[in-house]
């Protein structure tokens, strides 16, 4: 326990925070933007500083600082204690999460060789699990301390969906863990950086197809966004967050892009090869065809943590653009959907998988 | 402590900054009547909301908890044997078989009586 070690893992997490907290950001601008296009509209474009607009993006910033400079109220009825620390909880668990996700192998800086995750944990799946499970916290407490019957009802809903997706996302990486043998998310991706046949590069998405599918449906689900957004429901019961105001909501509605962020590098991390990229070794490209390209270690520690951010954020993409071309769904055919199609199939995911790995042994 | 040291930095810092917000937002924001009886009733569409405390609650929820709880109990059991598979004996699978089995059979049952379902 050195001060080289104190110092490297503070930068990293500072880093982590602002790049996730920077994505944020960018999404919250991204999903009007893209919205806007979409739908045949223009979008924000009104807020300007000295006259430039940049696209837009000011009304991020502006966001923000309303925010901030909004006015919080509490209800009488509220559990005052519960009430106040329900979105620290719910967005701080969030951003937690991010603690064991890899952003890149290891990089050798001024002689020292830090890898490129804030804690390197041997069980880190089942972190990032526990991370979530807490974040569902936030949520449900928020519920309940608001005492009002919609914020209620809100919170029960967001409990109940929450809960039946998360087991979906369980079962469904037993599969992975199965094939890696491995709950150590940077082992995973190491694991995923050979070839198969020599071309098609050893990706998660590759080895469970049928996984990806039900992780990427459940991690949807675990954001609370459209067509999963009935803890919300804009137009019937507005939400658990109905009696927050200023800040307090701020962190809530940051909280669903955390888990949008999340949800985007967990999928990147477990099944698109996380920061491999295809045909990168330490030394540089080798492709198939035997033409090379040489590269030094610290390029290659750069280009796979931009590859990294770049899968993340097409990743983020994608689900912006679920988000806005999918219906609501209805509440029983939300939850019918987790327990009865997705459970199951994940189920037939584990036995599959496992049968497949026998055979081939 | 190479792997919990960094997950309490990380804690500090992350709630450090979202409390940090609270505090800008204590500072920037105004404050006025707080204590007015309208602004500090539950919000109801401009209504007086009826019961805007304790009141009965849909029994389904608490159903769907307990499944929640005894599947993902039994999908955690799974994770060691799965982590493990490639150094197992032969027969391990044949246990881990049963217990799946046992698991859907429970399934099975939630299924057909109900407990799945709303309303």
């Amino acid at each position: 326990m050195d001060a080289v070690f104190l110092i490297s893992t503070l930068v990293k997490i500072l880093l982590v925070f602002s790049g996730v907290l920077g994505l944020v950001v960018l999404l919250t601008w991204q999903e009007r933007k893209q919205s806007a296009l979409m739908q045949d509209r223009i979008g924000a474009n009104r807020a300007a500083i000295l006259g430039f607009r940049l696209f837009g993006l000011i009304h991020s910033a502006a966001d923000g600082l309303k925010m901030m400079s909004k006015e919080t109220f509490m209800p009488a009825h509220a559990r005052k204690a519960v009430y106040m620390i329900a979105p620290l909880l719910a967005a701080s668990f969030a951003m937690m999460a991010f603690a064991v996700i890899p952003f890149g192998d290891s990089i050798e800086l001024f002689g020292l060789v830090i890898p490129l995750r804030i804690a390197g944990m041997s069980v880190g799946i089942l972190y990032v699990f526990a991370m979530m499970s807490l974040s569902v916290y936030g949520v449900v407490l928020a519920g309940w301390a608001s005492n009002n019957k919609f914020a209620f009802l809100g919170g029960m809903r967001a409990c109940s969906q929450m809960i039946a997706y998360e087991i979906t996302m369980g079962a469904t990486l037993l599969g992975l863990v199965l094939i890696f043998q491995t709950l150590d998310l940077n082992a995973m991706v190491q694991a995923q950086g050979t070839l198969i046949g020599g071309v098609l590069p050893r990706w998660g998405i590759f080895l469970q197809p049928l996984g990806f599918l039900l992780f990427l449906t459940a991690g949807i689900a675990e954001t609370k966004r459209v067509p999963f957004d009935l803890p919300e429901g804009e137009s019937e019961i507005i939400g658990y967050y109905v009696e927050y105001s200023g800040m307090r909501f701020g962190l809530f509605m940051m909280t669903d892009f955390i888990e949008t962020v999340l949800v985007a590098a967990l999928v990147t991390t477990l099944f698109l090869g996380g920061w491999q990229v295809p045909f990168l070794a330490s030394d540089g490209f080798h492709f198939p065809g035997g033409a090379e390209v040489k590269l030094s270690g610290i390029a290659v520690s750069l280009l796979q943590m931009a590859a990294f951010a770049l899968k993340v954020y097409v990743l983020c993409w994608l689900l912006l653009l679920i988000r806005w071309t999918l219906p609501r769904f209805r509440f029983d055919q939300l939850l019918q959907l987790g327990w009865k199609y997705l459970l199951p199939a994940s189920l037939a995911n584990i036995v599959l998988t496992a049968a497949a790995l026998y055979l081939l042994k | 402590m190479e792997t919990f040291i960094p997950i309490l930095m990380m804690a500090g810092v992350v709630f450090g900054a979202f409390s940090l917000t609270y505090a800008l937002n204590w500072i920037l924001a105004p404050r006025q009547n707080l204590k007015a009886p309208v602004k500090r009733e539950a919000f109801e569409c401009g209504n007086v909301s009826p019961d805007p405390g304790e009141r009965r609650r849909y029994i389904g929820f608490y159903l769907l908890a307990i499944d929640f709880v005894l599947f993902d109990v039994e999908i955690a059991f799974f994770y060691p044997w799965a982590a493990a598979f490639g150094q197992l004996e032969r027969q391990t699978l044949v246990f881990v078989a049963v217990f799946l089995m046992i698991l859907i059979a429970g399934f099975i049952y939630a299924w057909k009586s109900g407990a799945l379902e709303l309303e």
